[in-house]
């Protein structure tokens, strides 16, 4: 009887170990589809880069004039998303833009050159979602 | 022992025995329907996950094509192979979104870019939000997945935005 009542022990413990097992895998499965870059930062990102792209095709980010930085990036940020810019080089460093406060913000940076003026830096830019 | 206890002994270790597998057999059936539901639920879930991904996959990559340069470079409808509409970086010019507009069908730019069994629409709008053209399949989208993106880029030398939207075509027949 003590054998028989041990084997349906095993049993019920080989159910649950398999459970557990199955489960495991199961999570894995999803923790790891989840680990995917998520869309909106992907996004995210673009908008950065596309801003900071144009902004120097405009030579805007080589007049080193914040008023003007500011005034184009605002025109040309959608809406549902804040920005800070820095621009650092061969002149003093300066930043313009909204503080940082979110969780994620996806970052980039540009290369840029003002030939007349014989001043270059890099343009770094941090964006993120409101 | 005698024949009368040594029958009753037997007749509990019965009972006992089928108590056993019942409690062991309950124990397992609830183990088991509980696996079965989760695994329902999580595959549920990733099928669902798969799905969006191949849409948002396929919206980046609309993205993408359209601002990279086309092959041929000097692409025309006739001869196109990718349907890129700039010229360089992000500098997207009137006669390549003209000649996607008015020379390639839609059903033959969905091919061309690889969105088989997807729609999609683009449209061109200046930074104020003056719609300087548009291509695609322009229907009411309440009620369907889709996927949206937005990106920043030249029109003819200008700020201009370029919307992208795609989603899952209807399936016929």
């Amino acid at each position: 009887m003590e054998k028989r009542r041990k084997k349906g022990q095993i049993f019920s413990i080989d159910v649950v170990i398999g459970a557990f097992l199955v489960g495991i895998i199961i999570l894995a499965v999803i923790v790891n589809v989840g680990k995917k870059a998520a869309p909106e930062s992907i996004q995210t990102e673009k908008i950065g880069y596309d801003i900071i792209t144009v902004l120097d095709y405009e030579g805007v980010l080589a007049s080193l004039d914040e008023t003007s930085i500011q005034t184009r990036m605002s025109e040309l940020l959608p809406s549902q998303y804040d920005i800070r810019l820095r621009l650092s080089g061969n002149f003093n460093a300066i930043e313009v833009g909204s503080p940082i406060i979110q969780r994620f913000v996806a970052s980039g940076k540009r290369a840029f050159v003002n030939a007349t003026d014989d001043k270059y830096g890099i343009a770094t830019f941090w964006v993120w979602l409101k | 022992m005698g024949e009368s206890e040594y029958r009753m002994f037997n007749g509990k270790r019965g009972q006992s025995i089928i108590l056993d597998l019942f409690t062991a057999l309950f124990v397992f059936l609830i183990v088991f329907i509980a696996i079965i539901l989760l695994f329902n639920f999580y595959s549920n879930r990733l099928r669902d996950e798969i799905f969006r991904g191949e849409l948002r996959d396929k919206a980046f990559m609309l993205g993408e094509i359209i601002l990279s340069t086309g092959k041929p470079v000097d692409w025309t409808a006739s001869n196109v192979e990718i349907i890129g509409l700039t010229t360089h970086d992000r500098h997207i010019t009137q006669a390549r979104f003209n000649e996607l507009k008015d020379n390639i069908a839609y059903a033959d730019a969905k091919d061309l870019f690889g969105l088989g069994g997807f729609d999609f629409y683009l449209r061109l709008l200046e930074i104020d939000g003056e719609i300087i053209g548009e291509y695609g399949n322009d229907i009411d989208l309440r009620g369907k997945e889709v996927v949206s993106l937005r990106r920043i880029v030249f029109y003819e030398g200008q700020a201009a935005r370029l919307d992208v939207r795609v989603w899952r075509a209807p399936i016929i027949g």
